[in-house]
């Protein structure tokens, strides 16, 4: 059971069908996990970009009549770990905030958000760096960006705030699982963690937590999360893997054990997402 | 806050006006709309921080429960009154020693003949002092193998011989009543379900009482207020967070709210509902003293920030995760009734 099996059907068919799609996807290109600490790693995969593309991803940032497809296919890939570079690219390139930017290519396209504009730049030169998730986070040097506004840039944004909170809600949903599967089959004390009431308190919180994430997607109701939403979807997804890490205990904490990739990617992409909000916040020059 | 603020007058205008019981059968009163119009309704009156707590005690959880699970006589007696803004309730549930542990209540009923016969002592009671009827859960098979099988609901008139009500007043700035029973007699046709059979009645309705959507529309309220004083770009980013958090809890309230509409396990739903938005409402007082400063415990008066909301708020939150339910309370629904977990 994933979290509280309750979900009202509130319609959405196709938009559930092609997130079932994306989840498929996700499956067949399961990502690696060679992160270790002090490595720059980029979780960049060609094979699930191109399979993305064929499903049909690419349509969703151009068109704002797709965009309730968007959070409840974005779920999918954060629920598999997948890289969130289908995400960006619903931005028109990689996601670049001040020195920094992820999953950069040398020459290909940086998108900046800044005062309700999304500024187009050139990567320039990247000096990968070593970096606490898989993001392919590089310093880097853009030419002279154009500037995208108006609906065009709104649309973008859009787009990569739903998905982005579709992201955090699938990591969340994923980290939910991990820790109740181990509570369930873990016995302490002559039962299992899961009749605990200490645990039984923090599940709570996490399901509590993550069916919130999960309603805000829209389940392709028609109703997209938007900037709100993505404010509170990092920190809801924060809060949900550390607690997560308590039930877990030590396992959660060892590189074998996935739950250190919803843990640190909640916290990484949250960084980003509350940049990106505070950039797209700026005064326009 | 309104949750704690009582008004007849305002509750008579709510019947009068027609909000009360929209999703309501016609012949009790209602209009026969969605129940998630009146989910809608209700964030309003909050948004608007109206005083509430007789509507939500006799609208919202009394009266969607008796729709529920009272006698058909006994509907079409209370519910078209309760509809016109004419009748009020208060809810006898808690005890002395019987709070979240409901089961161990020691208020009896003793069946005879065509009445009850009770006597207890209810504590923790919104809306007592003002109430017609009493909702009331009883003992009435003391000697049950397992408590919750002995219990019983009886609806009363506050004005039978035998009722008495003490004023204990609250941080919150409401107050909450004492009612003491003393041999009550509450003829037997005024029985909510099945004789021993009220826990099912209890449970539902405590559904019903944790979908607290009014305070969705509280908690905006606030936020718009607190808007002004959200200068730098964080401290809008903060803003933006509570609202979205407004939003899952809203989310979560409708969800509870159609399968309650729809007569479906809603307990672990409703009780995620509940704990999203009492968390919620804290946070908009942290947030709201954080942004304004010292200002923000001016109480309402000329000149008070947000008109007083943030002091309100601060002061009523601390209750707001103990009534209907103890956060604990919540989260242990939610565990065993959502997620499997066993006891």
């Amino acid at each position: 059971m994933r979290g509280v099996s309750v979900v009202v059907d509130t319609g959405g068919v196709e938009a559930r069908e092609f997130a079932s799609t994306v989840a498929a996807v996700v499956t067949r290109h399961a990502p690696p996990d060679p992160w270790r600490p002090g490595l720059a790693v980029s979780d960049a995969d060609g094979d699930l970009e191109r399979a993305l593309s064929d499903a049909g991803w690419d349509e969703l940032g151009g068109d704002s009549n797709l965009l309730p497809f968007v959070a409840p296919a974005a779920e999918a890939l954060g629920r598999g770990f997948a890289s969130l570079q289908p995400v960006d690219r619903l931005l028109g390139g990689a996601l670049r905030l001040g020195a920094l930017a992820r999953y950069a290519n040398e020459g290909g396209p940086l998108v900046e958000p800044r005062g309700g504009r999304l500024q187009i730049g050139t990567a320039t030169r990247l000096q990968p760096v070593p970096y606490t998730d898989s993001l392919g986070v590089a310093r880097v040097d853009a030419g002279r960006p154009v500037a995208v506004a108006g609906e065009n840039a709104s649309r973008r944004m859009a787009a990569w705030a739903a998905a982005s909170t579709g992201y955090f809600a699938g990591v969340a949903g994923k980290a939910l699982d991990l820790a109740l599967e181990h509570a369930r089959s873990r016995r302490a004390f002559g039962g299992t963690l899961a009749a605990l009431e200490p645990v039984q308190q923090m599940l709570a919180d996490v399901a509590t937590l993550t069916d919130g994430l999960r309603l805000l997607t829209g389940g392709g109701s028609g109703d997209v999360p938007g900037l709100d939403a993505l404010a509170y979807a990092g920190e809801a997804a924060e809060r949900v893997t550390a607690i997560c890490m308590q039930v877990t205990g030590a396992l959660g904490f060892t590189l074998e054990f996935p739950l250190q990739r919803a843990y640190r990617r909640s916290r990484s992409a949250r960084a980003w997402a509350d940049a990106a909000l505070l950039a797209w916040e700026e005064p326009a020059e | 806050m309104p949750s704690d603020g009582d008004s007849r007058a305002g509750y008579a205008a709510m019947g009068y006006d027609g909000w009360i019981g929209l999703h309501w059968p016609e012949r009790f009163g209602g209009r026969g709309g969605h129940p998630l119009a009146t989910v809608a309704v209700e964030e309003r009156f909050g948004y608007h921080w109206l005083p509430l707590s007789g509507y939500l005690l006799s609208v919202k959880t009394i009266g969607n429960a008796l729709l529920r699970h009272a006698t058909e006589e006994l509907r079409e007696r209370l519910l078209p009154e309760i509809a016109a803004g004419e009748l009020l309730f208060c809810q006898g549930f808690s005890e002395p020693e019987a709070g979240s542990d409901l089961a161990a209540l020691r208020t009896t009923a003793a069946h005879d003949g065509d009445r009850f016969v009770v006597s207890g002592h209810k504590i923790w009671t919104s809306s007592a002092a003002i109430a017609d009827w009493i909702y009331l859960a009883v003992c009435t098979d003391p000697a049950a193998a397992r408590p919750h099988r002995g219990i019983s609901v009886l609806v009363a008139e506050m004005r039978s011989p035998g009722i008495e009500v003490r004023e204990i007043p609250t941080v919150g700035g409401g107050l909450l009543y004492e009612v003491f029973l003393t041999g009550v007699e509450v003829p037997a046709d005024q029985l909510v379900g099945e004789l021993h059979g009220g826990w099912r009645v209890l449970m539902s309705t405590l559904d019903h009482e944790r979908v607290t959507s009014e305070k969705v529309g509280v908690v905006l309220r606030v936020l718009d207020d607190l808007a002004e004083a959200a200068e730098s770009r964080m401290a809008r980013i903060e803003l933006r967070r509570l609202r979205g958090e407004a939003e899952a809890a809203r989310l979560l309230g409708r969800r509870a709210a159609t399968l309650l509409a729809a007569g479906r396990p809603a307990a672990a739903a409703a009780s995620m509902a509940k704990l999203s938005i009492a968390t919620l409402v804290g946070r908009t007082a942290e947030l709201g003293a954080r942004l304004i400063g010292p200002g923000a415990f001016v109480e309402r008066s000329d000149g008070a920030a947000a008109a007083g909301r943030v002091a309100a708020m601060t002061r009523a939150s601390a209750g707001s995760t103990v009534a209907g339910g103890a956060a604990e309370i919540q989260r242990r629904v939610i565990a065993r009734r959502g997620l499997g977990c066993a006891a």
